[in-house]
């Protein structure tokens, strides 16, 4: 059985307690075992990280060979894409075209920060002409990462690559059940020459242990961690009771799908079969609810259910696949325990509900599932269960629509489909999210802020503003004139 | 008559002045064609004067604090808008504008003062990342100097501002040359600049050929800002280019507009109208040519032609007067040779091309709708500056986008529908400066305006219109006392 060691100050080690089942979700077969850090083995790479960041030797490095060396991390990235999206899909479930994708995306996400290392810029302030005033950035210092199962590669791809652009260094946390790619990267980190040891240390273990000692420990300076509003909240509570480190939360949806009549109508039935059931729906801005107009309701509730219909649930590795399994089998046992609710609460389940049999009952696979006839207060309508099922909920007219958008503790993302310019930009407005599509659900790109509004998170990832989460200002006065102040 | 003072002085070095040589020329009313005031005529003597005042007060000006130029900015604003009165009266008097208008266009002059106070001492240059981590590199803007703002007559004080603002801000001094239609108003704001150091703000008032060129060749003029025709801002860049000053041009635009078969008839046709008609078609972004979608060309036309008859057309010190006259009995010789030259290349006179009835005297034109215009005739070729709407009737929106972007300008461009895919491709195809859905000629003081194509070089307005009056100096600072590996001698470097 090959065994995962951790990745501290530029050394792979064996961790002390390598207990971590790795499980091929698609066929319940072990692939690895993963070390489970113990709090010793998290504080050393928090302080091999603390130690490359006191040294100055990457965040003295001129920014020119930051950006180098991100731009080279993108190169060995997609020079073993194969490889790669094969072991998230192994690892993770996801069909094997999604994870092709999610390693592109990863790459890009290396590559746009490695341009943008160059690109920091402070200012220079209007003070009085006696005076020069600057503002610099500077790097924050030590960060905790602390990233989900869905995207593994790529969201420890939408951390690190910010965090090094600014000059930081990183202990990155991968989920406890997807930690394959992760140590993967971690090798073709260690190839790169230029990045010094100790800049980034992976450290995989479950969260009370790790992820806790990064959220409590007053020698990291910040922690930004993607995953449930519940853990976000402890980390928060965490970096409150420690040293005030800064925090960064990417945090769960319930994003709206929102769909008027008028919408083009193979675009729109396409788009709310594909904003739900991509990747699982293990994804933190899934449309999980389906808000359709109660003029094409029926109509439109028969065409999503047949297109869900052709979903191809199969082996992720099989290019023709379009949903593998959910991550584990604890995890679907959560999501089915929602569709019980879901039939509790009186909710018209119309498609899926169960696990498939046959072939694919080896594997944690689970149907496609729509809801229909969904009061927005019921549960499936007010939690997140990240994973393959939609509550449609049927509205009559503009303002009824907006409301039930709105009324959710969360506030990601959300689309609008519409052809009407007004009704688009009126709906854009009134949303409470973070991120808004018309006519259109889940594209994302590495140059466009993301992130969620009320316990959806806070702060924004990705695009310019990304880095500023990983950079502090530092204001310098220099005075113009050698005159004492002559105030004594 | 209202009364105006017939004798009003230019304002250099803070004080009333006439021409040296007693030049003099005079204010029309092209309401009623009466000569109302006399005012200086200044020649390259008087701008010499204006110019070395500047340049002495340009110093201390730059080095005043950001907080003490927005005080006094603000208060040009204040004084402005307590002005207000006697500004639209003459305003009126002089440029034929409809009083509403002049009293709407001193509240947006002002609005624009306020907004440069502020965002003048908003940002001074970017610190950059050094190539070495033992150096610190930043930039610094920098005002030009000495920069001359030439206005044209349509909207006499809106324009100046939107040059004069952002240019004290920047911490450079201006020389203001007005229209030589239209100086009155400019003359009389002298009183919001007397709160200004001496030479930091000067008015002349002149001729192009005379105080304008003069202006723009003087050696100690550092930029010039301009907004007018195309013809005049390409002399100027041409004479500019002499000493390499720098410019910025807003200058002519022949904007299209499309009108969509989805549209609320009654909602769009009120729009073109007001956007052809709004002060008698003499705006930079006047929407000149309509296309409209042949399935609702003879709707949307004959509801154009119904309000357009509709207008109210006099004396534009009467409160129900929508539109006045045309700035002068030149440009009204002009409008009708475009009217006759058009009918002649085929267009259908749907209503207008006369002088009103009743109105005997002054430079008014009825408001005149050319129907069934041929796009790449003459009135979709040249800028017609006035009254005068050219539709031209379109299969679709496809060919409406592609006809709207057929032209040597590119200024302002309207659509007008609900379809989102529309708006989205004639936005994406349409080359011009600003696009505007649903809402013609809104301006906004913190968006970016100018043209692209021969409608101009630069912006005014928004931050890019502060960036046009200063310019960066990157300062580069090596705190490591250390010999360069790469200074002489060239012995000690090995050939890579």
């Amino acid at each position: 059985m090959n065994t995962l060691p951790l990745y501290i100050g530029g050394c792979f080690q064996n961790g002390a307690d390598p207990s971590q089942d790795v499980i091929n979700p698609a066929t319940g077969a072990s692939l690895a075992r993963a070390a489970r850090a113990t709090t010793a083995e998290t504080e050393a790479a928090i302080r091999a990280a603390r130690q490359a960041f006191d040294s100055g030797v990457w965040s003295g490095a001129t920014a020119m060979k930051r950006g180098q060396v991100l731009l080279e991390v993108a190169h060995r990235l997609r020079a073993q894409a194969a490889e790669l999206a094969r072991l998230e899909t192994e690892n993770m479930g996801k069909p094997v075209l999604e994870a092709e994708a999610d390693v592109a995306d990863a790459a890009a996400c290396f590559e746009y920060y490695g341009g943008l290392a160059t690109k920091v810029t402070g200012e220079v302030n209007p003070v009085p002409s006696d005076a020069l005033s600057l503002t610099l950035k500077e790097p924050v210092g030590v960060c905790g990462q602390i990233i989900p199962w869905n995207y593994p590669l790529l969201m420890a791809a939408w951390k690190l690559a910010p965090a090094l652009a600014a000059g930081c260094t990183t202990v990155l946390k991968p989920a406890e059940a997807t930690p394959m790619t992760a140590l993967e990267l971690a090798r073709i980190l260690d190839g790169v020459p230029d990045l010094p040891k100790g800049v980034v240390n992976i450290v995989t273990g479950d969260g009370p242990t790790v992820g806790a000692k990064l959220a409590a420990s007053d020698l990291v300076d910040k922690v930004a961690f993607t995953g449930s509003t519940r853990t976000g909240r402890s980390i928060l509570r965490a970096a409150a009771d420690s040293n005030l480190k800064r925090v960064t939360l990417e945090l769960g949806g319930k994003s709206p799908n929102i769909f008027f009549a008028d919408a083009h109508w193979e675009a729109a039935v396409e788009g709310a079969v594909f904003g739900v059931f991509v990747n699982q729906g293990e994804v933190c801005s899934a449309g999980s609810r389906i808000l359709v107009e109660k003029s094409i309701h029926q109509r439109f509730l028969e065409a999503v259910v047949e297109k869900a219909r052709t979903i191809r649930l199969g082996d992720p590795l099989d290019p023709a696949t379009r949903m593998g399994p959910l991550v584990t089998a604890a995890h679907r046992e959560r999501v089915l325990s929602y569709i019980e609710e879901g039939r509790r609460e009186g909710a018209r389940l119309v498609l899926g509900g169960g696990k498939p049999n046959g072939a694919l009952a080896r594997g944690a696979y689970l149907e496609p599932t729509i809801f229909d006839r969904v009061d927005p207060g019921m549960k499936i309508a007010q939690e997140e269960i990240f994973g393959p099922v939609v509550a449609v909920i049927p509205f009559e007219g503009e303002p009824e629509a907006v409301e039930i958008a709105n009324a959710t503790p969360y506030g990601l993302a959300g689309a609008v489909w519409t052809r009407d310019i007004y009704r688009a930009f009126r709906v854009v407005k009134k949303l409470r999210a973070g991120v808004v599509w018309v006519n259109h659900m889940q594209p994302t790109y590495v140059e466009a802020p993301w992130g969620g509004v009320k316990m959806s998170g806070a702060g924004r990832e990705l695009g310019l503003h990304g880095i500023d989460n990983y950079l502090e200002l530092k204001q310098v006065y220099v005075h113009l004139s050698e005159d004492p102040i002559g105030w004594y | 008559m209202t009364e105006v003072r017939t004798e009003v002085g230019m304002w250099i070095e803070n004080r009333r002045v006439g021409a040296r040589g007693g030049e003099k020329m005079p204010v029309e009313n092209p309401a009623t064609e009466e000569t109302i005031a006399s005012v200086p005529r200044a020649q390259a003597a008087d701008v010499t004067v204006a110019v070395e005042a500047a340049r002495r007060a340009h110093p201390g000006w730059r080095r005043l604090p950001g907080l003490d130029k927005a005080k006094l900015l603000h208060e040009v604003a204040t004084r402005t808008r307590a002005m207000r009165h006697e500004l639209a009266e003459l305003m009126t008097l002089e440029g034929g504008k409809p009083m509403i208008e002049n009293l709407d266009e001193i509240e947006w002059t002002a609005a624009c003062f306020d907004y440069y106070a502020e965002i003048g001492r908003h940002s001074r240059g970017n610190a950059i990342p050094p190539s070495f981590e033992h150096q610190v590199n930043f930039t610094v803007k920098e005002p030009f100097g000495v920069v001359v703002a030439i206005v044209p007559f349509n909207y006499p004080l809106l324009l100046m501002a939107w040059k004069v603002a952002p240019a004290l801000a920047a911490g450079n001094t201006v020389i203001i040359k007005p229209a030589e239609e239209t100086p009155l108003a400019t003359l009389e704001l002298a009183r919001a600049f007397e709160i200004l150091p001496s030479g930091v703000a000067a008015i002349v008032a002149g001729t192009g050929e005379e105080a304008g060129e003069a202006l723009v060749t003087h050696p100690h003029v550092d930029m010039v800002a301009f907004t007018g025709a195309t013809a005049t801002g390409k002399r100027i860049m041409r004479l500019a280019a002499d000493s390499l000053k720098k410019v910025n041009l807003e200058t002519s635009g022949i904007d299209p507009f499309i009108v969509c078969e989805d549209v609320d008839l009654d909602v769009a046709a009120r729009g073109a109208v007001w956007a052809r008609y709004l002060n008698a078609g003499q705006v930079c972004t006047s929407a000149k040519r309509f296309y409209v979608v042949d399935a609702i060309a003879d709707a949307f036309v004959d509801r154009f032609v119904t309000l357009a008859r509709a207008i109210v057309v006099g004396d534009p010190r009467r409160p129900e007067t929508d539109m006045g006259p045309v700035i002068s009995g030149e440009a009204l010789a002009r409008l009708k040779q475009s009217i006759d030259r058009a009918t002649r290349e085929g267009a259908r006179l749907a209503t207008g091309g006369n002088r009103p009835k009743g109105l005997d005297r002054g430079h008014f034109l009825e408001p005149t709708v050319l129907d069934r215009v041929r796009h790449g005739s003459s009135a979709t070729r040249e800028e017609v500056f006035g009254p005068v709407a050219a539709i031209v009737r379109v299969r679709d929106v496809d060919e409406a986008i592609v006809l709207a972007n057929d032209s040597d300008y590119g200024l302002g461009a309207n659509i007008y529908t609900n379809n989102l895919h529309y708006v989205m491709k004639a936005m994406e195809e349409i080359k011009a400066g600003t696009f505007w859905v649903n809402d013609p000629l809104t301006d906004n003081e913190a968006g970016p305006f100018g043209g692209m194509r021969q409608s101009g070089i630069g912006r005014e307005l928004g931050e890019e219109g502060l960036d046009a009056f200063r310019e960066p100096k990157h300062v580069h600072i090596d705190y490591l006392q250390e010999r360069k590996s790469y200074w002489f001698p060239y012995a000690d470097r090995a050939w890579e």
